[in-house]
């Protein structure tokens, strides 16, 4: 009996003292996973991609209304003067009041600033802050996406003491009202919610503190419910012993589960307010503040997106609850019970409104950044999206496209549309699809057709580049041609009338986009100096050496003739298209800046003939029809392009502050009927009107002769004859031989002596 | 007869006058010499354009009548370009080139930023980009103290470069040649 019970006893005292063993080591197990997976960097974060900022100074060709478009895409929000705070705009009469939101910009940071922004007529006036004239100022860039890994967590991190002090205190009403008083367990709350329950007959209440939910998502997802109640309860115990209330509170914040977009994961109040309301945490009222507080008992089941009615209710219950806790008053309390829930709209959520863009910078990073430190670092990265620009392309492709449909009876039409600036080459709008925020098929970057006679400024540009041989006004044969090809068959190129135009200047070649003349042109120039002159022009890869080349037989895609034009319009100089000026770890130190780099120029004085002869078969040629919708004051140089049969059309052009290229054709390559002159030229334009093109300036390079040219014979003349064209010549190649109506200079003299 | 070859002469004289001016390029020519722009000092400063300046380079110019500027920088470029020197005597070559950068995608076509550019670029060795950026800066401007600057740094972008003949070309162009 003894015996037994001393044995049972012994048994007992070593079962339970390897019990006690196992939970030690159980517990230094866990232990350890807590302070190294909660101690560093607690969360991958993905990098977060930024818009270039607007740039407001004095002169600016900026009015009321575009500063009102950009503000509210910034998510600023109107009030009367006297509630102007951080992220809220005033406005009277031709004065915009702001205060702006602090950002820490790739050069430094900016601190909100309080400005007044006068207009008149041509823009803004004036930029003063208090009485001080400011020559300089940024508004914070938009947020435009981030890279998270794919059924990843997104997240945008906030430091308890920069969040609205009614969230942490309403939280922990809500949740957990003892959470500053318990131990990381709250047995109250759990006999509370255990009657609860009991009565009730189901689970309608958690005993869960706020530490016990952290821990349920922070370290325990992917556990099994047997051993989970366990390890939860002792790991927020450890958690409560190693961290201050505070800390865990903050890190709370930043992991909550709030909601899901696709497939992405909306994780902590931070990222939540901007996908709920379009703007940062700071700037929450207090029934915006409520909603998300209710929504973490059921983040898709309180959506309020999906059920506004339901997200309303739990609401006004957390309202209520703030209110007899005195965490609001009265009036505070009335006032955001009585506002309905509004959400931005998905359409705003800058996230996922630029796909195609953000699908470029991404392409452009992975060359220099693995993908899990894209996802993982929190690294910003700045670019050189012009969200108005932007705005302009999505819709003048979207209505262009419904408009040339509903005129001539077609369907199905897609597009893509590339802005870049002149200045750099950087990437100021990029569009993939008609649809505006279709993330499929990016058709800017992907979508390989040939250019057609978009090429043929460079055809042009490789015979001017032969000063003494070519001028602008140098006869060509366009005439027809025969070429018999390596593979036996012939290759016979027509004009788009189908007629033969006889000897043209070489320049009519060009502005009335005749085949005939650019074949016969490039084959005198030489197929190899054509090539030469892309390279030059920045092209990298391999360019078949084929006649048809020189009618754009070649395939690009939008961007990569986008690369060609912007050398064009930069006046002779190759420049990378980029989309990317810097990129920043989190805590703000420059990992690399991207900085304007230009190729070896051509030769600028061959290049700027080019540029007159885009600028006449803008005005006068095949590309004129811009002028439909553009200030005919403006100089414009532009091209169009027709592929075979009429499957694809092209326009790309540019001024003195945007180039671009637009293309419209079916996705399957079937015929469109359409010209780049009745496709890709109306959208074309439309899309730069809107974008605030500016034309060229009127500075005459040096170098040049401005001579006037008799437009029958196109040699030199003067006021005599009938009609002249002043045609540019570079020094020391103007014709010898002058135009018989010429009645000027030596054959003045020679009349004379006749 | 001979009264009337002297008549003959006078016209065809002073129709080879006009002819002359007729086929020479029309607008004005620049006049010499520019404003005062302080020499070659980094930073230096243009004056800040007054009243009676109004064409800054940033209005749009009717496409009939060319440019006939003399300088005039928008003051916020020249605050930019102030600030850039400040940056770089403080030894931030980086971020003066930011900066710099900033200034020319304001004002894309003001000659003063892309040569200050540069000069950054050249103090950097980086000959390369600072001669592409020197004859980009000299494309957008007239021919004055800024061009010759440019030119000058071209000639000693070449001698770098063991280009004799090219460094004296550019020297030449800086004298106006």
């Amino acid at each position: 009996m003894s015996k037994f019970a001393s044995l049972t006893l012994k048994l007992a005292l070593v079962l339970g003292c390897l019990a006690l063993l196992s939970l030690t080591a159980y517990t230094l197990v866990l232990d350890q996973q807590i302070r190294s997976s909660f101690a560093g960097a607690r969360w991958a974060l993905p990098a977060q991609i930024y818009a270039a900022p607007l740039e407001l100074y004095p002169g600016l060709a900026l009015s009321k209304y575009q500063l009102i478009e950009e503000l509210e895409r910034l998510g600023y929000r109107r009030h009367p003067r006297a509630q102007l705070t951080q992220g809220r705009y005033s406005q009277q009469r031709d004065q915009i009041e702001i205060q702006t939101r602090p950002f820490v910009f790739s050069d430094g940071p900016q601190a909100s600033r309080r400005l007044l922004l006068e207009f008149g007529p041509r823009g803004l006036n004036k930029v003063l802050e208090g009485d001080q004239p400011v020559s300089l100022v940024r508004l914070d860039p938009l947020l435009i996406g981030s890279i998270y890994p794919r059924h990843g967590e997104d997240r945008v991190l906030v430091n308890l003491a920069e969040v609205p002090a009614l969230l942490p205190h309403g939280l922990v009403q809500t949740e957990d009202q003892r959470f500053y008083r318990h131990f990381g367990l709250d047995p109250r709350a759990i006999v509370r919610a255990a009657v609860v329950n009991i009565r009730a007959g189901r689970v309608v209440q958690g005993g869960s503190t706020l530490t016990q939910q952290l821990v349920k998502n922070f370290f325990l997802h992917n556990q099994r419910q047997f051993s989970r109640k366990f390890s939860e309860a002792i790991l927020s115990l450890l958690l409560e012993v190693h961290y201050d209330k505070n800390a865990i509170l903050e890190a709370y914040l930043n992991e909550v589960y709030l909601g899901q977009d696709g497939q992405r994961a909306i994780h902590g109040f931070g990222l939540a307010s901007e996908f709920y309301f379009h703007k940062p945490l700071a700037e929450l009222g207090v029934a915006e503040i409520a909603t998300l507080v209710g929504m973490v008992k059921g983040p898709s089941y309180y959506n309020p997106r999906r059920h506004p009615a339901r997200a309303r209710e739990r609401r006004n219950l957390v309202l209520a609850q703030w209110r007899d806790a005195q965490l609001i008053d009265e009036q505070a309390f009335t006032a955001a019970q009585a506002s309905e829930v509004t959400t931005s709209g998905q359409r705003r959520n800058a996230n996922r409104r630029y796909p195609a863009f953000v699908q470029q910078v991404h392409r452009e990073l992975a060359r220099d950044y693995p993908d899990d430190v894209l996802t993982a670092e929190g690294l910003r990265i700045y670019t050189s999206l012009a969200p108005h620009v932007q705005a302009a392309a999505e819709n003048a492709v979207a209505e262009g496209l419904d408009s040339i449909e509903a005129s001539r009876g077609l369907s199905s039409l897609q597009a893509a549309a590339v802005v870049a600036s002149v200045t750099d080459g950087s990437i100021l709008a990029l569009v993939g699809s008609r649809k505006p925020g279709d993330g499929g098929f990016n058709r800017a970057l992907d979508a390989r057709r040939p250019i057609g006679s978009t090429i043929k400024p460079v055809v042009y540009l490789a015979a001017l580049q032969q000063s003494q041989r070519y001028q602008l006004t140098t006869p060509i044969a366009d005439q027809a041609i025969r070429l018999d090809m390596p593979n036996g068959s012939v290759w016979e190129p027509q004009n788009y009338d189908k007629q033969e135009h006889g000897e043209v200047p070489l320049f009519e070649g060009l502005t009335q986009s005749y085949n005939l003349a650019t074949v016969n042109l490039g084959l005198q120039v030489g197929l190899p100096e054509v090539i030469e002159t892309l390279h030059g022009l920045g092209v990298e890869d391999e360019v078949p050496e084929l006649p048809s080349l020189l009618l754009g037989a070649w395939d690009r895609s939008p961007l990569q003739l986008t690369q060609i034009y912007a050398a064009l319009a930069s006046g002779g100089y190759a420049q990378k298209l980029i989309s990317i000026r810097a990129v920043q770890t989190r805590e703000g130190q420059l990992v690399k800046r991207y900085p304007l780099e230009l190729g070896d120029p051509l030769p600028a004085d061959a290049v700027s003939l080019l540029n007159w002869a885009m600028q006449q078969a803008a005005r006068n040629g095949t590309g004129r029809g811009i002028y439909r919708q553009l200030d005919p004051a403006l100089q414009i140089a532009g091209k169009t392009g027709t592929s075979d049969d009429l499957r694809d059309s092209w326009f790309a052009g540019f001024g003195s502050n945007y180039l671009g290229v637009v293309w419209v054709g079916h996705d399957d390559n079937d015929v469109t009927q359409l010209t780049g002159a009745t496709g890709a030229l109306p959208v074309w334009s439309r899309m730069m009107r809107m974008a605030g093109l500016q034309g060229q300036s009127g500075r005459r390079q040096s170098g040049l002769e401005w001579v006037p040219v008799d437009t029958e014979t196109w040699l030199p003349g003067d006021d005599n004859c009938r009609d002249v064209l002043r045609v540019p010549y570079i020094a020391g190649t103007v014709p010898q031989e002058q135009a018989p109506c010429a009645r000027s200079g030596w054959n003045k003299f020679l009349d004379i002596w006749r | 007869m001979a009264l009337i070859n002297l008549q003959r002469c006078l016209i065809m004289a002073a129709a080879l006058l006009l002819s002359a001016c007729a086929v020479s390029p029309d607008g004005p020519v620049w006049p010499y010499p520019e404003p005062p722009q302080g020499g070659g000092d980094w930073g230096s400063q243009a004056p800040q354009p007054g009243p009676q300046q109004p064409d800054q380079p940033d209005t749009p110019q009717s496409p009939q009548e060319p440019a006939s500027e003399s300088i005039s920088h928008h003051p916020t470029v020249l605050a930019l370009v102030d600030q850039a020197a400040d940056e770089r005597s403080a030894g931030d070559l980086d971020r003066a080139a930011g900066t710099l950068e900033r200034a020319i995608r304001i004002v894309n076509d003001d000659p003063l930023p892309w040569l200050r550019l540069a000069e950054l670029r050249y103090e950097q060795g980086n000959l390369i980009q600072s001669e592409n950026l020197a004859r980009r800066s000299i494309s957008y401007a007239q021919p004055g103290p800024l061009t010759r600057q440019a030119w000058l740094l071209i000639a000693d972008i070449k001698q770098l470069q063991g280009d004799e003949a090219a460094a004296r070309e550019a020297e030449n162009k800086a004298r106006g040649g």
